[in-house]
């Protein structure tokens, strides 16, 4: 398990993926997955989540799940995570020293089991 | 026999089919605690193989479900439900015999359309009798009871597949007998629309032929007598949806009903099939 926890930490701090191709604004990030999907309804998803931001200034940013802090840039121009995490219908947000949200990606989850099938044919009355 | 081998080819191929995946067929998925009602206007009709009997001209058609967490109403099937597994279900159901349907217009989801019933009042009107000294019109015999049945179905679902059996029993001490019916079906999503295809197999016992199509001694004298027997009687059906909106599609369906000897030897029986079609366009209420 510590070698797990060691080989992100090593992740954590290796040269940063190349820029997203498609960003054409003064920030923008790149967050995969944005899609989980689970065996069962209602169950969390764990699995290794990560993300990439640019800037094209300096920005001191923190990056959110829901309402929970997961990290924060000082004065950086761009930055880089990845841990494995449990969430839910969620969203990943990264705000600035005010708390402004300045991105915001949804995460969903999705089950390989339906919600209900139909248990008779459609237009079956006749 | 020739109808347990199409079953048994169609039930080979399904057992290839993949475990169960999200239901991405919109048509076959609900979500819980949300009435649907779906109305079609078009044309179509129902054949009626009755001496006498009325062809159904199919005009505003409903389509209404709703399913709870353990209980469910779909087009008039009551029922509750049981997840075995991903893939197989367990329900008790009940619902109206459809028997009574090819006697009498105005019987169950019949009421939707417009054209008057026929009586069932024994009076004939001579200029409509066309029926030989073997033949019995619909409008010679008594009226037939309306039935009500409890039945355990089991359903299993693949990717595209669809499985389903179902035994009837009457309930409502009318006929006092049973059907049953396993079917299989499938569904594709193409650019030319969404369709479904698929083959059933009836079993209707002796008591229930004998309750709707048999001739007794309380039927008029001149009659010829008939006694039911167990009837087979396979059917093919075609579906098409063609999405126009997020509300609104093009529909389409096309159902052949083969009746065997034991309907077709009854006095009362004019062909030996039932066929039903329909098109139009269909609109989501909710």
């Amino acid at each position: 398990m510590q070698g797990l926890w060691l080989l992100l930490a090593l992740n954590g701090i290796a040269a940063p993926n190349p820029l997203p191709a498609n960003c054409s604004s003064s920030l923008c990030w790149d967050v995969s997955p944005q899609i989980c999907v689970t065996e069962q309804q209602n169950q969390s998803c764990q699995t290794r989540l990560q993300l990439h931001w640019y800037s094209q200034t300096a920005l001191s940013t923190c990056l959110y799940m829901a309402e929970e802090k997961l990290q924060c840039w000082q004065q950086a121009e761009q930055g880089h995570w990845q841990h494995i995490v449990s969430w839910q219908n969620t969203e990943l947000s990264l705000r600035d020293s005010d708390n402004r949200i300045l991105l915001r990606t949804e995460l969903q989850v999705l089950s390989r089991k339906p919600a209900q099938r139909r248990l008779s044919s459609p237009w079956s009355i006749f | 026999m020739r109808y347990w081998l199409l079953l048994l080819c169609l039930l080979s191929i399904t057992a290839q089919a993949e475990t169960a995946l999200p239901c991405t067929q919109d048509d076959n998925c609900v979500t819980e605690q949300k009435l649907y009602l779906n109305i079609a206007l078009g044309y179509g009709q129902r054949s009626n193989p009755l001496h006498d009997g009325d062809e159904l001209p199919l005009v505003l058609l409903p389509d209404i479900y709703y399913y709870s967490k353990h209980w469910f109403f779909d087009n008039g099937k009551l029922g509750t439900s049981w997840a075995l597994n991903d893939q197989w279900q367990l329900s008790l159901v009940g619902q109206f015999n459809q028997e009574k349907g090819f006697f009498q217009k105005w019987f169950g989801g019949n009421a939707f359309q417009f054209r008057h019933s026929f009586a069932n009042s024994g009076i004939v009107d001579e200029t409509e009798k066309d029926t030989g000294p073997l033949q019995a019109s619909v409008r010679e015999i008594s009226k037939r009871p309306t039935a009500y049945d409890l039945g355990l179905q089991l359903d299993w679902f693949g990717e595209n597949w669809h499985l389903q059996g179902v035994a009837w029993q009457d309930v409502s001490n009318t006929y006092q007998g049973q059907h049953a019916t396993i079917g299989a079906g499938r569904s594709w999503q193409t650019s030319t629309g969404n369709w479904q295809l698929g083959a059933r197999l009836h079993w209707k016992s002796a008591k229930l032929i004998d309750t709707y199509y048999g001739i007794d001694n309380n039927e008029p004298f001149y009659l010829d007598r008939y006694k039911g027997k167990p009837s087979w009687q396979p059917e093919l059906r075609l579906g098409w949806q063609y999405p126009l909106s997020e509300r609104v599609a093009l529909l389409a369906f096309l159902r052949y009903l083969h009746l065997d000897d034991a309907m077709t030897d009854s006095p009362l029986v004019r062909t030996d099939h039932v066929t039903t079609w329909f098109f139009g366009v269909s609109y989501r209420l909710f």
